[in-house]
C-alpha cells in the first residue's frame, strides 16, 4: 500500500479526474473532499463490507431448510400488506 | 406487479457480479413452489450460489432507491425507464430470524435481463433489515415487522 503524509488543504491525484483533498484533521478523524467523474462509485468501506457479509450470509439458506421460515415470512408480508391496506384506510393520500 | 418479477422462469446476468463475488453472473430466478412471495436466485455457473430474494417493496413499503445515472446506463434502461428491484434474505433458523438486506439492493432492467447489485450510500437502509424475529426470551414467540418499524442498525423506516 502507498503511504503518504499531507497537510490540510493538500491533495492527492489518482489517475485521470479523481482528486483526493484533506479538508480537515481533528482528532482521530480525517474529513477528505473526493472530486470523480460521475461513473466513479466512492462509498465508505465498511458498507461493502456490510453487503458483502450479507451475501456471504444468504448464500447459506438453502431450500430445504426454510418451510418453516417461508411460512412465517408469508404470515409477515401479508401482515404488511394488510397494514398497508389499513394505513391507506385511515390516512387517505 | 410482484407476481411478474417473482414468477421466475427469468435469466438475470450480472456483468460484474455480485458485491465480494465478481465471478458470480448469471442467475436465473426460480419462483418459489409454494406460492410464497419469495423466489431463488439461482446460480447458472456455481451450484452453490443461490439466494433466496423478494421484492423490497414488500418487506418496506416506502422503500425507494435513487438509482444512479452510470448504473441506469450500464443496466440499458431507457430515460423513464423504471427498473426492477430484488433483496436477498437471510434466515437464521435458531432462533427463527429472516432479515432483508435493503442496503445492497438487486436492480435489473426487466427487458434485457441485465442486472447490478447495488451499495446504497448515504440511503440509512441497513443490512439486515429485520422482516421476521423470534424473541428467545418468550418462547417461540415470532413478531413480525410493520410499517413503521426501525432497525435495530438505525436505518431509515419503512
Amino acid at each position: 500500500m502507498l503511504v503518504l503524509s499531507r497537510r490540510p488543504g493538500e491533495s492527492i491525484a489518482i489517475g485521470d479526474g479523481i482528486r483526493v483533498t484533506i479538508v480537515e484533521v481533528s482528532g482521530d478523524r480525517v474529513k477528505l473532499g473526493i472530486q470523480a467523474p460521475q461513473d466513479v462509485v466512492i462509498l465508505r468501506q465498511e458498507l461493502c463490507d456490510a453487503v458483502e457479509a450479507e451475501n456471504r450470509a444468504a448464500r447459506q439458506v438453502r431450500p430445504e431448510q426454510v418451510g418453516e421460515a417461508l411460512r412465517s415470512l408469508r404470515r409477515a408480508l401479508s401482515h404488511e400488506a394488510a397494514a398497508r391496506g389499513v394505513e391507506a384506510h385511515d390516512r387517505p393520500g | 406487479m410482484s407476481d411478474t418479477l417473482l414468477a421466475g422462469g427469468r435469466t438475470l446476468v450480472f456483468p460484474d457480479g455480485l458485491v465480494g463475488y465478481p465471478e458470480w453472473q448469471r442467475f436465473e430466478l426460480e419462483a418459489s413452489p409454494d406460492g410464497s412471495p419469495v423466489a431463488w436466485l439461482q446460480g447458472k455457473d456455481e451450484e452453490e450460489a443461490c439466494f433466496l430474494v423478494t421484492e423490497p417493496a414488500l418487506v418496506c413499503p416506502t422503500y425507494e432507491v435513487d438509482v444512479p445515472r452510470h448504473v441506469r446506463t450500464a443496466l440499458g434502461l431507457e430515460a423513464k425507464q423504471l427498473p426492477a428491484m430484488l433483496c436477498m434474505l437471510v434466515v437464521q433458523p435458531e432462533p427463527l430470524t429472516i432479515t432483508a438486506n435493503l442496503l445492497g439492493p438487486i436492480i435489473y432492467n426487466p427487458d434485457n435481463g441485465l442486472a447490478c447489485q447495488v451499495v446504497l450510500a448515504d440511503s440509512g437502509y441497513p443490512a439486515r433489515y429485520p422482516v421476521v424475529v423470534t424473541d428467545p426470551a418468550s418462547a417461540n414467540s415470532t413478531s413480525i415487522h410493520t410499517p413503521g418499524s426501525r432497525s435495530a442498525e438505525g436505518g431509515a423506516a419503512c
